[in-house]
């Protein structure tokens, strides 16, 4: 939120300097976003009344002649919209000759045969605002002409202080003085109070008489959307140009200068905080107005900048000329015999007004709308439309139930003090709600804040804020300020306490607990991740994280399952859903670095495919095992990255077989020939093989690729402690011929299931083809390692090894004859 | 004959020369030791006088044989030695050479010194529903504090964790109370990429529930956070702030005594003590699932901050998106103890 400094030393005069507040603020939980030092106009920069306004035959261009003060009458040509058939008496600023602005010098030059002397700006051009679609105008008598401007437009420092959601009350410079007064102990001079009003208004109101129940709402309340209007009226207005201390205020705080009535209007809001409205009298047919739940489903409603907008039952609208004591405006339509619906519509309540009773520069008459909203019902309507406008961002956070009555009081009285005639009444319906009282004990809060706040000292705070406290002792019973709409628990009354206390006093100290046994063991998935990770880091891979986002593209270039779980808004077209498998994150990234000859890298991350989200571990190698050196290093091959794994599971402890994969079995990530299926502690994990040459092509990465993908977490082992055997072993050699396609793993398998206790370890050695074994055929010549209790003779060896090749046999596979 | 030993033994310039020297006179059949023989055909006498001086000829070419021999040797070793020197200059065998992220190298440091407290380190979904993110969290679907969080919606209505606090429902549906824990894992915000924003990065959340945990337990426990992470003279500071799951909340920094630059406070993240709406809905939750209310009552804290931000504040890395875009020359820096 933006806020002139000077605004704000007016409300609390004892303020300390702009360089001191930044750290108060930030004490107070608004801190400083940043301060706009925001300079006055240059000296050169005249307040200027407007003799004459005449159109120039033939040219777009105004001819003003104006009242420059000391340097006499003075006529400009003016190209601005707001410059035709300006009334004599207004104000505006004039660059004269001789002005530095905005890096040029300005001069007497011809305009279409008028010495135009100087130039008549807009906010943007004099640097004052974002406004540049006409001339700043101010009413007439605003200064004595050829006043400098900056007497009455001074310098100042803009504080743009970041309100976090639950702060509406800060959401004005009353709101903001007052907690800064609290927290330091200052006056606060409350802004002019505006007339009150006495009797009856002459407008009829009527809210909603059926409340409405939305959906997953916690505190399923029923909503009646309103619960205090106040409506009044002035007339006899002439809306032109804002006096211009509004118009400086409402600019500098970051607001377009509009007219008279729109920045009064917004000027109340930035004072006071309370969102206002106003409607073209003659507009509000029957001096009525109707606060009602929405139209016909997907009824249009045309809002005051010609956006249009669909809007349906429990949408909260403003209409006039309907019958009072219906709750919805098809009611209303049928009582009131009204057949353009559309036409009624005053506004779309706390949001924006419509087109239908917008103030235009010839109002004259105006009903003052100011009213409390249900803050859950406008934020939804505002949210489902799109429309975020500086009402609703107030209301659907929360605005002080009790402040229409004043505010309306102060928007009146500024609208008299512009001329207009206030009508005395005020119509003033519904019961609003305010925030409850709160129960708490001085000991309950100290307990929370582990902070030593005496009693006494806590009264003082919260008296200082803005409530009512009773109680006796160290009871409080407390009362928070209506504008104070986020007080609820006693826990916020701690909040309070620590904050106008101060966190800095808070002391430090460490929790004593004692954990609840329910929590064992819950710590070992981490344990287990950290492990395999520093170890994937110890046999020489680097981790990296990649981004967990995916395309249905990338997951065909990968072959892997298309994305099911899919972004409803996705940012951009390759990020659309979430991955279904880690190693296509693992090939970009490969891809993307190192040039793409040489990785060796790993990842621990989550996948979402149908089967539900799950954790992996994915390992890469390509290219040569370390980076290339001169020195003939290890090839990046198969058996190193397999070694690689095999390493792992060591330092891990685990056992780790690879299973050859065939045909169907393969993953569509592999090769088909070089794919193979990852047994880890003696359970079916995941898979490891070279990448399929057509997914390397497709992601441009030229060579082999090498990868592993795995579940976690990976699964530990049952383990006892064996001692070392000190009795030798006895060892066997056997040449096993099989077809080609029998893998080792499976003669080994075999081999491992028949040898009984006293087979300790099979070990193969050489691998041979040849002719002498029959093409086709392949030899696997294996070390069979027998061991017992004690050492083993050929009497006990023998019968085992005879039932081995016996097995080996029943396979339809021979034995290579030494 | 020691004249003409000595020479000979002087001679020899292998260890194998050597050994026919020696063998020539003190072997079994050598000159020396048949002289020695000889002393039998002696008379008693001169045998006496003639076996010392012989015995002494012979300890002669004895010392000579075994100096020379040891210099042979040594000659020899050298020899060895000189033909077996290598370069040590040159690169030895290649091996590849392995590192963390410097991300999980941030949250290791920080889980770490949790660890240290007595914490569990835990992980959870990055798919949560609109419950457990928000809802359970005291932030009702219409509650504004969503603007604070730009969403990433799924197409079944479930959603990207925008950060890890769903977690400690989660957790506390699980597990009773008392209980420690911290939450590492990845979060996802609808945001547009820039240098210090990301639409994922990382968070570490912390969560504490027992009988009479109070805030200044929150400070010194982030107090202790403070000083692993920046040394002994790190210092906390807290200032209000506002997390609907909290209640009362606060932003913290932790001022920095730089070594290598300018000190300076830094916002790290956000904390506070457990809003009781927040017990409240993970009690629902757990009496849904037939598990006793335990919660309601308690008190709490809880904290969150992210190591993408420490990371760049440590190590000054400039953007954000260097930690995802893993490029070696990159990520392969944070190796070892860094100072």
């Amino acid at each position: 939120m933006k806020i002139p400094y000077s605004w704000l030393k007016e409300l609390v005069p004892g303020l300390p300097v702009v360089s001191e507040l930044e750290p108060i603020l930030a004490g107070l939980g608004l801190p400083l976003e940043g301060v706009e030092e925001v300079a006055a106009p240059p000296a050169g920069v005249l307040l200027v009344a407007v003799k004459a306004a005449e159109a120039m035959p033939g040219t777009q261009l105004t001819r003003l002649t104006l009242d420059a003060g000391e340097h006499g009458e003075r006529v400009i040509a003016s190209g601005a919209g707001n410059a035709v058939g300006l009334p004599a008496g207004t104000m505006l600023a004039l660059v004269s000759p001789g002005t530095e602005l905005g890096g040029m010098t300005y001069g007497v030059r011809a305009l279409q045969g008028v010495e135009s002397w100087g130039m008549a700006a807009s906010a943007k051009e004099l640097g004052l605002g974002e406004s540049s679609a006409g001339l700043m105008l101010f009413p007439a008598g605003t200064a004595k002409p050829g006043t400098p401007m900056r007497e009455l437009w001074a310098a100042d420092h803009v504080l743009d202080v970041e309100v976090t959601p639950n702060r509406a009350d800060v959401l004005s410079a009353l709101g903001l003085a007052r907690d800064l007064a609290a927290f330091l102990k200052l006056e606060l001079v409350e802004p002019a109070a505006g007339p009150q009003a006495v009797g009856e208004g002459e407008i009829r109101v009527s809210l909603p008489p059926k409340g409405i129940r939305i959906e997953r709402d916690p505190t399923q309340k029923l909503r009646f959307g309103c619960d205090r209007f106040v409506a009044r009226t002035v007339s006899g207005l002439r809306n032109g140009p804002a006096p211009l201390w509004m118009q400086r205020r409402v600019t500098l705080s970051g607001m377009r200068s509009i007219d008279l009535i729109v920045d009064t209007s917004n000027y109340v809001m930035l004072e006071l905080g309370q969102p206002t409205a106003l409607y073209d009298r003659r507009d509000v047919r029957g001096d009525q107005i109707l606060v009602a739940f929405g139209l016909r489903q997907g009824e249009r409603v045309r809002d005051l900048l010609g956006g249009e907008h669909e809007v349906g039952p429990e949408d909260l609208l403003i209409l006039d000329g309907a019958q009072p004591e219906v709750s919805t405006v098809a009611e209303a339509f049928e009582t009131a015999g009204q057949p353009r619906p559309g036409d009624t519509v005053l506004g779309i309540a706390g949001i924006m007004g419509g087109d239908h009773g917008h103030v235009r520069a010839d109002t004259t008459d105006v009903v003052i709308e100011v009213a409390h909203f249900d803050p859950v019902l406008l934020r939804r309507t505002s949210t489902r439309l799109g429309l975020k406008t500086d009402a609703v961002y107030r209301y659907e956070r929360g605005v002080d139930p009790l402040l229409p009555e004043r505010a309306a009081a102060r928007l009146v009285g500024l609208l008299g003090d512009a001329g207009g005639q206030v009508h005395p009444g005020a119509t003033v319906v519904g019961d609003p709600e305010i925030p409850g009282r709160i129960e708490a004990t001085g000991e309950q809060i100290r307990a929370l804040l582990g902070m030593p706040v005496d009693t006494g000292e806590m009264r003082g705070i919260l008296t200082r804020l803005g409530c009512v406290v009773e109680g006796e002792g160290d009871t409080l019973s407390v009362l928070p300020p209506s504008w104070r709409v986020d007080m609820a628990i006693w826990q916020d009354l701690a909040e309070e306490v620590a904050r106008l206390h101060g966190f800095a006093h808070l002391p430090e100290s460490l929790p004593t607990l004692r954990v609840h046994e329910s929590n064992v063991g819950a710590e070992k998935p981490g344990v287990a991740r950290a492990t395999l990770r520093r170890t994937l880091a110890g046999i020489g891979a680097q981790e990296v994280v990649t981004y967990t986002f995916t395309s249905d593209e990338e997951a065909e270039k990968a072959r892997t399952e298309r994305p099911g779980v899919r972004l409803r808004n996705p940012l951009t077209a390759d990020r659309t859903g979430l991955r279904t498998a880690l190693y296509p994150s693992l090939v970009k990234a490969a891809q993307a670095h190192a040039k793409g000859d040489r990785a060796l890298i790993f990842e621990m991350g989550r996948i979402f495919p149908a089967s539900g989200e799950t954790e992996r571990v994915g390992l890469l190698m390509r290219g040569p095992l370390a980076p290339r050196t001169d020195q003939a290093g290890i090839a990046g091959d198969f058996r190193a990255f397999k070694g690689l794994v095999e390493s792992l599971a060591g330092t891990l402890g685990a056992s780790f077989e690879l299973r050859q994969l065939r045909g169907e079995a393969v993953p569509s990530a592999l090769h088909p020939g070089i794919a193979g299926e990852v047994v880890w502690n003696g359970q079916s994990v995941g898979w490891l093989g070279a990448l399929h040459p057509e997914i390397a092509q497709a992601f441009g990465l030229k060579g082999d690729t090498f990868l592993m993908e795995a579940a976690l977490p990976l699964p530990g082992r049952e383990w006892t402690f064996r001692d070392p055997s000190r009795t030798p072993a006895a060892w066997r050699d056997l040449a096993v011929i099989t077809p080609a396609g029998v893998s080792y793993g499976e003669i080994a398998a075999l081999l491992r299931e028949h040898g009984g206790t006293l087979l300790e370890s099979v070990e193969p050695f050489d691998v041979f083809t040849g002719e002498q074994i029959g093409t086709g055929n392949r030899s696997v010549a294996v070390r069979l390692v027998f061991r017992g209790d004690r050492t083993l003779t050929d009497a006990e060896v023998d019968p085992v090894m005879d039932a081995l090749m016996g097995a080996v046999r029943a396979q339809g596979w021979s034995i290579r004859e030494k | 004959m020691q004249h003409e030993a000595i020479p000979e033994i002087q001679a020899a310039t292998t260890l194998e020369a050597l050994q026919t020297v020696k063998t020539k006179y003190v072997g079994k059949s050598g000159l020396v030791t048949r002289e020695l023989g000889t002393l039998g055909k002696l008379p008693p006498e001169e045998r006496k006088a003639r076996g010392a001086e012989i015995n002494a000829v012979r300890q002669a070419i004895q010392d000579a044989l075994d100096t020379r021999e040891a210099t042979l040797r040594r000659e020899a070793l050298d020899a060895q030695l000189a033909s077996e020197a290598i370069d040590v200059t040159l690169p030895g065998l290649p091996l590849p050479s392995g590192g963390l992220h410097p991300i999980n190298r941030v949250y290791d440091d920080l889980t770490g010194i949790y660890e240290r407290l007595g914490y569990t380190v835990v992980e959870g979904p990055e798919v949560e529903d609109e419950h457990h993110n928000f809802e359970a969290l005291n932030v009702p679907w219409y509650h504004p504090a969503r603007d604070l969080q730009d969403t990433f919606w799924l197409e079944d209505g479930r959603l990207l964790r925008t950060h890890t606090s769903p977690m400690q429902i989660r957790y506390m549906t699980e597990h009773e109370p008392d209980l420690k824990i911290v939450v590492r894992g990845k979060v996802y915000r609808y945001e547009a990429t820039d240098a210090t924003h990301e639409s994922m990065f990382h968070q570490l959340e912390g969560l504490v529930v027992g009988d009479h945990i109070s805030m200044a337990d929150l400070k010194g426990t982030i107090a202790e956070m403070a000083r692993g992470l920046y040394g002994p003279g790190a210092k906390v500071r807290f200032q209000p702030s506002y997390y609907p799951f909290v209640e009362p909340g606060a932003d913290f920094a932790v001022y920095w005594d730089n070594p290598r630059g300018e000190s300076k406070w830094l916002e790290l993240g956000g904390c506070g003590m457990v809003h009781p709406s927040v017990f409240k809905a993970v009690d629902d939750l757990r009496e849904a699932q037939g598990k006793t209310r335990v919660y309601e009552g308690k008190t709490g804290f809880a904290f969150g901050l992210g190591p993408e931000r420490i990371a760049m504040l440590k190590y000054k890395i400039p953007d954000i998106r260097y930690f995802y875009a893993n490029d070696p020359r990159v990520i392969g820096q944070f190796r070892g103890e860094l100072e």
